[in-house]
């Protein structure tokens, strides 16, 4: 499994530095308020583990795989395992440069723990949102096929709705929204961030199984 | 004598093409060419024995084994082009493969990185075809496979380097237990190298065998005219205004006129006349 991830992780070697322009756009989302900081971070890493999709038709990488000795079923897991991976580092890192941002912010936020791990739980929520919708499209057709439906849909859609909501909750008369959720999730902890991380986890196994369903029938 | 390659009943369905009841083995320590026109299902035939696709039907058993993952190890497979990330070095190929193969040795691969005179700091991309083909059996050599299975490992080099790949193929060969099954169709590569032939047409099985009793059962046959009685027996019959040829089974040239001359099939006659009978055979068909 640890031999698959190492591969993934070197087949993507040309777009490794694409992970220092993440942290300027999450700095940048900070400066609006650090509250987005780490859900941003967390798509933001999460998207680039995608590239491990765009590089995998460029070299056969496919193919390349089947040649070796590994079964279908670890390099879908070692794909996911190298994501989730880079998810949690996109969430590490966001909860890192929170304290930052705070300092130069439009909005400035005290960080509670509650607070906090309701903010890491929605993170991982938009995520297994993300997987569900497209890794399990990309893993049957593949990145050139597959990225209408498994990237640019899912990515407007959701990313959409998620601009919509901060745009919303910046509206007049609306600015203590994402605060006064935050107090509900915080004074709740354990159905909404318990909620959450379930559902969070429901979709990464519905989208793990889906992929090794479409990827173990995919000929190539 | 044990079979490194055994194919049984093998069936695959596409849109527009059948591969129907492929059945075949190849003894271990033997060089097979699996031959056959263009679309004739030689590559879906590796494609099933390496999983990238799944038969409808059928086993394969690879150095006794099915042919699944584990099997792999031991494997040495090879598509037109082998399928390395452009941007790697041989000395990144080395560290990205080395972890999958318990038996990877280092000096080997060393060794004939230098003989073939392959930078290990070039990028894959650089490589001429010839120098990506020599990469992917230094990688194969140096992981000990025992059965390599290459896909037209000789088409689209020059002369030169198609003769450095059938030298590497042979030295292959030497060591005990080794065994190649190669698709191509450049006779003579199969002239040179085969021990054993798998002929495949339209997605049938025509021949498997030894090499010679491919090309011994058969000669040539030209004259001027070519009995009534003959027809049935002729293969891939050309009638000329000066005369006709075609190719007949050894046990069936008796009868012929006294003008008519035999002579020697090559495994290119027989492949040649075998297409153009069953081209013939669809043509009267439509």
């Amino acid at each position: 499994m640890l031999q698959i991830i190492k591969l993934d992780w070197s087949t993507i070697k040309y777009s490794q530095k694409r992970i220092f322009i993440i942290l300027p756009c999450v700095f940048l989302a900070g400066y609006i308020s650090s509250i987005y900081v780490v859900p941003t971070s967390a798509i933001l890493f999460f998207l680039f583990s995608l590239n491990l999709y765009a590089v995998e038709e460029k070299g056969d990488l496919n193919r390349f795989y089947l040649t070796l000795p590994v079964t279908r079923n670890t390099i879908v897991t070692g794909r996911y395992c190298l994501s989730l991976f880079m998810v949690f580092g996109g969430i590490a890192a966001g909860i890192i440069l929170m304290p930052i941002t705070n300092l130069v912010s439009f909005s400035k936020w005290y960080p509670d723990l509650k607070w906090m791990i309701t903010i890491v739980a929605f993170s991982l929520f938009v995520c297994a949102l993300f997987y569900f919708f497209m890794y399990p499209i990309l893993f049957k057709l593949g990145y050139q096929r597959g990225k209408f439906w498994g990237f640019y849909l899912p990515a407007v859609l959701l990313g959409s709705i998620y601009i919509a909501f901060l745009e919303y909750a910046s509206l007049p008369g609306k600015e203590t929204l994402i605060t006064d959720l935050l107090i509900y999730a915080s004074e709740h902890l354990i159905l909404i961030c318990g909620g959450m991380l379930f559902l969070t986890f429901a979709l990464l196994v519905a989208s793990y199984l889906l992929s090794l369903h479409f990827y173990i029938r995919r000929e190539f | 004598m044990d079979n490194a390659i055994e194919v049984r009943g093998l069936c695959k369905q596409y849109s527009g093409f059948a591969l129907n009841d492929i059945n075949f083995c190849v003894p271990e320590g033997f060089c097979c060419g699996l031959v056959g026109p263009n679309g004739a299902g030689k590559t879906t035939i590796l494609k099933a024995m390496t999983g990238m696709i799944k038969a409808d039907s059928g086993e394969i058993y690879l150095l006794n084994r099915p042919c699944d993952a584990p099997v792999r190890e031991e494997l040495g497979i090879l598509f037109d082009q082998p399928y390395f990330q452009e941007d790697w070095t041989p000395l990144n190929i080395e560290r990205s493969i080395k972890p999958f193969y318990r038996n990877w040795d280092t000096a080997i691969y060393q060794d004939l990185l230098d003989r073939f005179s392959l930078d290990p700091r070039k990028k894959f991309k650089k490589f001429s075809n010839g120098m990506k083909q020599k990469l992917a059996m230094a990688v194969h050599l140096s992981h000990k496979s025992k059965l390599l299975l290459l896909d037209e490992p000789t088409s689209g080099l020059d002369p030169a380097a198609r003769d450095e790949m059938l030298d590497l193929m042979r030295e292959y060969l030497l060591k005990e237990g080794r065994t190649i099954l190669f698709s191509t169709h450049i006779t003579s590569d199969l002239e040179h190298l085969a021990d054993f032939i798998v002929y495949i047409s339209h997605g049938n099985l025509i021949f498997s065998g030894e090499k010679e009793e491919f090309t011994d059962s058969y000669c040539i046959v030209r004259g001027r005219k070519i009995p009534e009685k003959k027809r049935k027996d002729a293969i891939g019959l050309r009638e000329y205004s000066s005369g006709f040829e075609c190719l007949m089974e050894l046990s069936k040239v008796g009868g012929l006129p006294k003008d008519a001359v035999t002579e020697r099939a090559a495994i290119h006659d027989v492949i040649v006349f075998m297409e153009r009978r069953q081209n013939n055979a669809s043509d009267y068909k439509t």
